[in-house]
C-alpha cells in the first residue's frame, strides 16, 4: 500500500535546516494498522505529511498504492488525498462554520458526488460513529471525543484505502480515546489500511506493528506481530481502567 | 459550486459579510447618484450660445476724464475705438455692444408684439458696427444691421431689430417673422424685425435664455462702452494683448479691461465644474475605499481560517476549489449588497430629487453602477482569495 | 491605566502597520471628504451674525404688474428688492431701533498720481445704522453720524483692502479721496478680522464678498447715482429725469430693520400693512397684498443661498463616512478577534470585561484621533484647492474654528461607533472557547 524509500526532508527556516525526514524507509501492507511512536520531534508528522501528500519531500522514492507519486502535479494530489486518503487530526479539523452532516461533505464535495449519494453515504458514516443524532450541531456544540468521531464519520463516507491518523486520541481522555480506538479497529477489520502516529502506548499496542521513529529516521523494523496479541492487551487495558 | 453550505457557513460570519454587503450598497448608492449629478451638470454645460465662443474677446472701456459728459465727444471716441480695434490684424469683426455670451445675466426688458395676446420678457441688447461678425452668429431670416439702422439723432429711437429664432416660434410660430413688429409695453416705439437670429442662448436668472432681441444703437454712454472683438481663429492671444495699447492710443482718459469669452464660460460654468470634479474624485476614492475594505476584511477572513483552509486542501480540495469557494463567497455577498444598493440607490435620489438637488435616477446608470462594483468586488477578492490558495495542506497537521 | 491603555494601543498598532495604515486611511479619507463638503455648506449656512441675524428683517413688497407675476412662471413670488420711494417710506417709520436702505454704486477712485491710476470701486450706499447693525468693527475711526446722513456729507468708510490701494495703508481718517468728481474724507477704516465668507446683508446678485467702500445713501439724489447691481421694473417711468426714475415701481434698494422684540416685529409689520393697504388707495400695489418680512435666515433661506448642488454634495459625504466607518468595523473586527488568544490570557491573568472594552476602545480612538489629525490636514488641502477653481469675487474659502471642532468631533465618533462593536465582540469571548476549539 504504502512504500518509502530513503525519503529525505529538510525545512528550510531563514536561520537554520532542520533534517525531519533522513533516509526514512518504510512499508505499509495493505490492510495493515501501523502506529508511529518517537519522541517530540523526530518526525512522526512529518512522515505523515509526505505519506499523506500534504507536504513534498526532497529526495527518495515514495510509491502509493502502486504509484510513484513524485512527479505528481498539486491537482492530482488533491485527488489522491480526496479519493484515496483519509486523514483523522490531533485537533479534529472540523470546519467550525458548518454543522456536522456538512462537515462529513466537504470532502464528498470535491469529489463530485451526487446530492443522493452524498447524502446515503453521511447518514451511514455518522450512524456508525453514533452521532446520527447531532447532524445539525456545530462542532463547537459538541466535546471532544464528539468532535472526533465527526471526524472519523468524515473519513468513513469517504471511503478511502488509507487511513492517516496524528494522534488522534492526543486531545481526549481516555474512555473517549478507547472510543475512538474501537472505531479504527472495526474500519481496520473493514480492510483499511491505517497509519497512526501516536504518543500513548496503550494506543499504539492496539496496532497490528510499531514502527519507532527517532530523528528522522525508522529505527526498528520489526516483523508484524500476530493480531492475536489486541484482544489481550485491550483486555488488560479494560481490567486496569476498572 | 456548491452555493448550500457556503451560504450556511456564511451565517457564522454575519457580521463580516454584513458590513460589506452594507458598504457595497451605500457604495453603490453614492456612486450612482454621484454620477446622474455629473451628468446633470454635463447636461447643463452641453448648451451651445450660437456663437463662435473660441474667438470672441471681450473689451471695456470705462471713462473717467470730464470730457465724457459730452455726448459727441463719446460718439468720437467709441467710433474711434471701432476703428481702431478693427485695424489690429487677426481681427475679423467688432461691435460695441452691451452683451456678453455666457455672463449669466445681462439686460432684459417687457415688451408686447404684434399679434401675441400677452406682455412677454425677453433679453434686450443694443449692439453699434458689426454684431453678427463680432458673434460669428448665423441669420435664419432677413439681414443684419447696417449703419442707417442707428438715427443720427442720439434721442431718436431705432425702428428695427433682430431676434432669436426661438423668440420668433414663441411669438408667432414657424412662420416668417420679418416685417412684424415688438413695441413697448405701452404700444410705442415699435420696431420692426429686420433678421433672426439661427441660434442664440445665453443663461438668464429667469427662464429666458433663448429669448433675445438685438436693437441698432448707442450701446454706451458716459458710463463706459463695451466691446465684442472677434479674432480669426489662433490670433486670441495677438489681439489680446494688442487691444489694451489700442484703445489708449484713441482715448486715455479711460480704465480697460479684456477678457475672453471663453473664460467667461469656465467662470460660468465653475460651479459645474466644481460639482463634476468633486463627485469624480469621490467616486474614484470611494470605489478605492470600497476595494480597500473588501480587499482587507476578505484577507482577514482568509488569515482567520487558514487552519479551516489546510484542512479542505488535506480533504481534497484542490487550490482552484479554494479559490472559487472565495471568490462563490463574495460574489453572494457582493450580489447582496448591490441588490440592497438598487434600494439605496433610489431612495437616495428620492431624497435629493425631493431636496430639489437632483435629477431622477435613469435606469441604466444603476445597471452601469451594478456591473462596475461587481468587477471591483471580484478584483478585491482576488489577492486574498490567491492566498487562501496557496495555503500548505500540511498546516492541518499543526497543532496550534 | 489610561497611558498604559494607549501604550498598548500603539503597540497593537505598531504591530500590523499595513493594517493600520489602512484603518487609518480609511477613517482619514472619510474625515477629508465629510470635513470639506460639509465645510463648503457651512460657509454658506453659517450664521453670519450669531444671536442677531434673527433679529434682523428683510422686506419684500408686491408692487409688481398686476398683468404678471414678478416671475411669470410662479404666481407667488414677488420682487427681490423695493422701490426708491417705498424705501423712504419704510424708512419714516421709528419702530425699527435701526434700520437701512441700501444699493451698490460704481465709481472711479482718483488714488495720489504716485499711489496708483485710477481704478473702479464698488460702493454700498447705506445709512449710519448699518455699521452697528451688522456688528462691524473698526480700526481706525467708526461709520459716520446722523448729521452726516441728514445733510448728507461726503465721507465714507474703507475697509483694509481700500486702504492699501487709496492711501498704501495706515490710519487713513481724515485723508480725502477724489471719487469720480469729488472728494470724500474718509472717517472710519474697518478692522481686517472682518471677512465674511461673502456678503452676508446683501442676497442680490449671488454671493460675492463685500464691497471695499461705503457711502451715506443719501449722496443718491445729489450725484443722481444709478445702481450697479440688479434693477427689475416692470412700468415706463413718465419721463426720463433722473426725479421720476426715484418715483418709479423700478426695485432696486434693498432694506433692512432691526427689530429686537416680537412686539417691535409685529407693530412694524402692521406698519408696513398699512403703508402699502394706503399706497393701494393712490393706485400702487394692484397685486393682492403681498409682503415679506423675514429674518436674515429666513430670507438667506428664500434666496436659496445654499446651491443646491452643495446640499447634494453634503449628504453624500456623510454616506462617504459612513461606508469608511463600516470599513473599520470590518477591519477592526477581523484586528481583534485574531487577537482572541492573546485576550484570552489577559482575562486568564485577570483582566475584567470592562478591561478589555476599554483597552480596545482606546485603539480604535487612537485610530480615529490619527486618521481624523491626518484627514483634517488633507481637508484644508482640498478646500484651498476647491478655493482655486471657484472664480474670484465669490466666497471665501477655508475653515473656520467651528468647523475644526466638527472634524475632530466625527473623527471621535467615528472612530468610537466603528470600535464599539469589534471591542464588544472580543471582550464578551469566554477564556475557554478558546482551548476547545483551535
Ligand atoms: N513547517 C516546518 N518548518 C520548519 N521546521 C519544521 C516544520 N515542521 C516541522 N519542523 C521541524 O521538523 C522536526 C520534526 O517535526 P515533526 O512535527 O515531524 O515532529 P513530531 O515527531 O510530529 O513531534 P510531536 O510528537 O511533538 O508532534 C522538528 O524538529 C520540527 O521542529
Ligand atoms: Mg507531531
Amino acid at each position: 500500500m504504502l512504500e518509502m524509500k530513503n525519503i529525505k526532508k529538510v525545512y528550510r527556516t531563514d536561520t537554520i535546516q532542520t533534517h525531519a525526514l533522513e533516509d526514512f524507509s518504510l512499508l505499509v501492507e495493505s490492510g495493515e494498522f501501523v502506529s508511529v511512536m518517537g519522541p517530540s520531534g523526530s518526525g512522526k508528522t512529518t512522515f505523515l505529511n509526505v505519506a499523506g501528500l500534504l507536504d513534498t519531500f526532497d529526495s527518495g522514492t515514495y510509491i502509493l498504492d502502486g504509484k510513484d507519486v513524485s512527479k505528481l502535479s498539486d491537482s492530482e494530489m488533491s485527488r489522491i488525498r480526496n479519493r484515496a486518503i483519509g486523514f483523522v487530526f490531533q485537533s479534529f479539523n472540523l470546519i467550525p462554520d458548518l454543522n456536522v452532516f456538512d462537515n462529513v461533505d466537504v470532502p464528498l464535495r470535491y469529489r463530485g458526488l451526487g446530492a443522493a449519494d452524498r447524502k446515503q453515504r453521511i447518514e451511514r458514516a455518522l450512524d456508525l460513529v453514533g452521532l446520527s443524532s447531532r447532524a445539525k450541531h456545530l462542532p463547537s456544540q459538541l466535546s471532544g471525543g464528539q468532535q472526533q468521531r465527526v471526524a472519523v464519520a468524515r473519513v468513513l463516507a469517504g471511503d478511502p484505502k488509507l487511513i492517516l491518523a496524528d494522534e488522534p486520541t492526543g486531545n481526549l481522555d481516555s474512555l473517549m480515546a478507547r472510543e475512538i480506538m474501537d472505531l479504527l479497529d472495526r474500519i481496520n477489520a473493514s480492510g483499511t489500511t491505517i497509519v497512526m502516529v501516536t504518543h500513548s502506548p496503550e494506543c499504539a499496542v492496539r496496532a497490528q506493528r510499531q514502527i519507532h521513529v527517532l530523528d528522522g529516521r525508522v529505527v526498528d523494523l520489526e516483523t508484524p506481530r500476530i493480531s492475536l496479541a489486541r484482544n489481550e492487551v485491550s483486555a488488560g487495558m479494560a481490567s486496569t481502567l476498572g | 459550486m456548491p452555493i448550500g453550505p457556503i451560504v450556511r457557513a456564511m451565517k457564522h460570519n454575519r457580521t463580516r459579510f454584513a458590513l460589506i454587503i452594507f458598504e457595497i450598497a451605500i457604495t453603490l448608492a453614492i456612486v450612482t447618484n454621484a454620477v446622474n449629478m455629473i451628468l446633470a451638470q454635463r447636461e447643463q454645460m452641453k448648451k451651445t450660445s450660437g456663437f463662435d465662443d473660441d474667438n470672441i474677446l471681450w473689451a471695456s472701456a470705462v471713462p473717467f476724464a470730464p470730457e465724457f459728459k459730452e455726448q459727441s465727444y463719446i460718439e468720437n471716441v467709441v467710433m474711434g475705438d471701432l476703428r481702431a480695434i478693427r485695424a489690429i490684424p487677426g481681427v475679423k469683426a467688432v461691435a460695441a455692444t452691451g452683451f456678453l455670451p455666457w455672463q449669466g445675466g445681462g439686460s432684459s426688458g417687457t415688451m408686447k408684439a404684434e399679434g401675441y395676446p400677452d406682455k412677454f420678457q425677453a433679453q434686450t441688447y443694443g449692439a453699434r458696427g458689426d454684431l453678427l461678425g463680432a458673434l460669428g452668429a448665423k441669420l435664419k431670416y432677413g439681414r443684419a444691421f447696417t449703419e442707417n439702422d442707428t438715427p443720427v439723432d442720439p434721442n431718436e429711437s431705432t425702428k428695427v431689430c433682430i431676434i432669436s429664432s426661438k423668440l420668433s416660434e414663441k411669438l408667432w410660430g414657424k412662420a416668417n417673422p420679418i416685417g412684424r413688429v415688438i413695441t413697448s409695453t405701452e404700444g410705442q416705439t415699435p420696431r420692426t424685425v429686420v433678421g433672426v437670429l439661427d441660434e442664440f442662448y445665453n443663461p438668464y436668472s429667469w427662464n429666458i435664455g433663448d429669448y433675445v432681441r438685438f436693437t441698432p444703437g448707442r450701446a454706451y454712454d458716459g458710463t463706459g462702452s463695451f466691446y465684442l472683438i472677434r479674432s480669426e481663429p489662433g490670433a486670441s492671444k495677438s489681439v489680446a494683448d494688442a487691444l489694451e495699447k489700442t484703445l489708449v492710443k484713441v482715448n486715455a482718459g479711460r480704465v480697460f479691461r479684456v477678457g475672453t469669452v471663453p473664460q467667461v464660460k469656465e467662470r460660468y460654468f465653475s460651479g459645474n465644474t466644481l460639482v463634476i470634479r468633486a463627485m469624480t474624485a469621490v467616486i474614484v476614492v470611494l470605489v478605492f475605499i470600497t476595494a480597500l475594505g473588501i480587499l482587507g476584511i476578505t484577507s482577514l477572513a482568509v488569515a482567520e481560517r487558514t487552519k479551516q483552509i489546510g484542512t479542505r486542501r488535506a480533504l481534497g480540495a484542490t487550490k482552484g476549489d479554494i479559490l472559487k469557494h472565495f471568490l462563490t463567497e463574495n460574489w453572494i455577498v457582493t450580489s447582496i449588497g448591490l441588490f440592497l444598493g438598487i434600494i439605496a440607490t433610489y431612495a437616495l435620489n428620492f431624497f435629493l430629487v425631493s431636496q430639489l438637488t437632483d435629477t431622477k435616477m435613469p435606469w441604466y446608470l444603476v445597471g452601469v453602477g451594478v456591473v462596475l462594483l461587481w468587477l471591483n468586488g471580484l478584483v478585491a477578492t482576488i489577492p486574498p482569495a490567491l492566498r487562501a490558495a496557496s495555503v500548505s495542506p500540511a498546516i492541518a497537521t499543526r497543532t496550534v | 491605566m489610561f497611558l498604559y491603555n494607549i501604550r498598548i494601543g500603539i503597540k497593537s498598532l505598531r504591530r500590523n502597520p499595513i493594517l493600520t495604515a489602512l484603518l487609518i486611511a480609511a477613517i482619514a479619507l472619510g474625515i477629508c471628504v465629510s470635513t470639506t463638503f460639509i465645510a463648503l455648506r457651512h460657509i454658506y449656512e453659517a450664521d453670519p451674525l450669531p444671536g442677531k441675524s434673527d433679529k434682523l428683517f428683510y422686506v419684500r413688497l408686491d408692487n409688481w404688474d398686476p398683468a404678471r407675476a414678478y416671475n411669470a412662471d410662479d404666481p407667488k413670488s414677488l420682487p427681490n428688492m423695493i422701490t426708491y420711494r417705498d424705501m423712504r417710506a419704510l424708512m419714516q417709520s421709528n419702530i425699527p431701533t435701526r434700520q437701512s436702505g441700501m444699493y451698490v454704486a460704481g465709481m472711479f477712485a482718483h488714488p495720489d498720481p504716485k499711489i496708483g491710476r485710477p481704478f473702479g470701486v464698488r460702493i454700498r450706499m447705506c445709512f449710519n445704522d448699518f455699521f452697528t447693525m451688522f456688528n462691524i468693527p473698526f480700526q481706525y475711526g467708526s461709520g459716520w453720524d446722523k448729521a452726516a446722513d441728514a445733510k448728507p456729507e461726503q465721507v465714507i468708510v474703507i475697509n483694509q483692502d481700500q486702504n492699501q490701494k487709496m492711501f498704501g495703508g495706515g490710519n487713513s481718517v481724515g485723508r480725502t479721496i477724489r471719487l469720480d468728481d469729488r472728494d470724500y474724507k474718509v472717517v472710519g477704516v474697518i478692522g481686517a478680522e472682518w471677512k465674511p465668507a461673502f456678503r452676508f446683508y446683501d442676497y442680490n446678485g449671488g454671493t460675492v464678498p463685500p464691497e471695499g467702500v461705503f457711502m451715506p445713501f443719501n449722496l443718491t439724489p445729489v450725484l443722481q447715482l444709478n445702481t450697479a447691481a440688479n434693477s427689475d421694473g416692470w412700468k415706463n417711468q413718465a419721463d426720463n429725469t433722473y426725479e421720476s426714475f426715484l418715483q418709479s415701481e423700478q426695485t432696486w434698494i434693498e432694506y433692512w430693520a432691526e427689530l429686537p422684540t416680537p412686539e417691535k416685529q409685529q407693530a412694524f409689520r402692521d406698519y408696513v400693512t398699512n403703508y402699502v393697504v394706503d399706497q393701494k388707495k393712490h393706485g400702487r400695489f394692484e397685486r393682492p397684498l403681498h409682503i415679506e418680512i423675514t429674518s436674515m435666515p429666513q430670507t438667506m433661506s428664500a434666496f436659496q443661498i445654499v446651491p443646491p448642488t452643495v446640499k447634494s454634495m453634503s449628504i453624500v459625504s456623510l454616506l462617504f463616512l459612513i461606508v469608511c466607518s463600516l470599513n473599520l468595523v470590518g477591519l477592526l473586527l477581523g484586528k481583534f478577534l485574531a487577537r482572541v488568544p492573546e485576550v484570552s490570557v489577559r482575562r486568564a491573568l485577570g483582566a475584567s470585561k470592562f478591561q478589555v472594552f476599554w483597552q480596545h476602545v482606546v485603539e480604535c480612538e487612537l485610530v480615529g484621533i490619527i486618521g481624523g489629525a491626518i484627514g483634517l490636514v488633507l481637508s484644508i488641502g482640498t478646500l484651498q484647492l476647491i478655493a482655486k477653481m471657484t472664480p474670484q469675487n465669490t466666497i471665501t474659502i477655508g475653515l473656520d474654528g467651528e468647523m475644526v471642532f466638527v472634524s475632530i468631533f466625527l473623527s471621535l465618533v467615528a472612530g468610537l461607533l466603528a470600535g464599539l462593536y469589534p471591542s464588544w465582540r472580543v471582550c464578551t469571548i469566554a477564556p475557554a472557547m478558546q482551548l476547545k476549539v483551535q
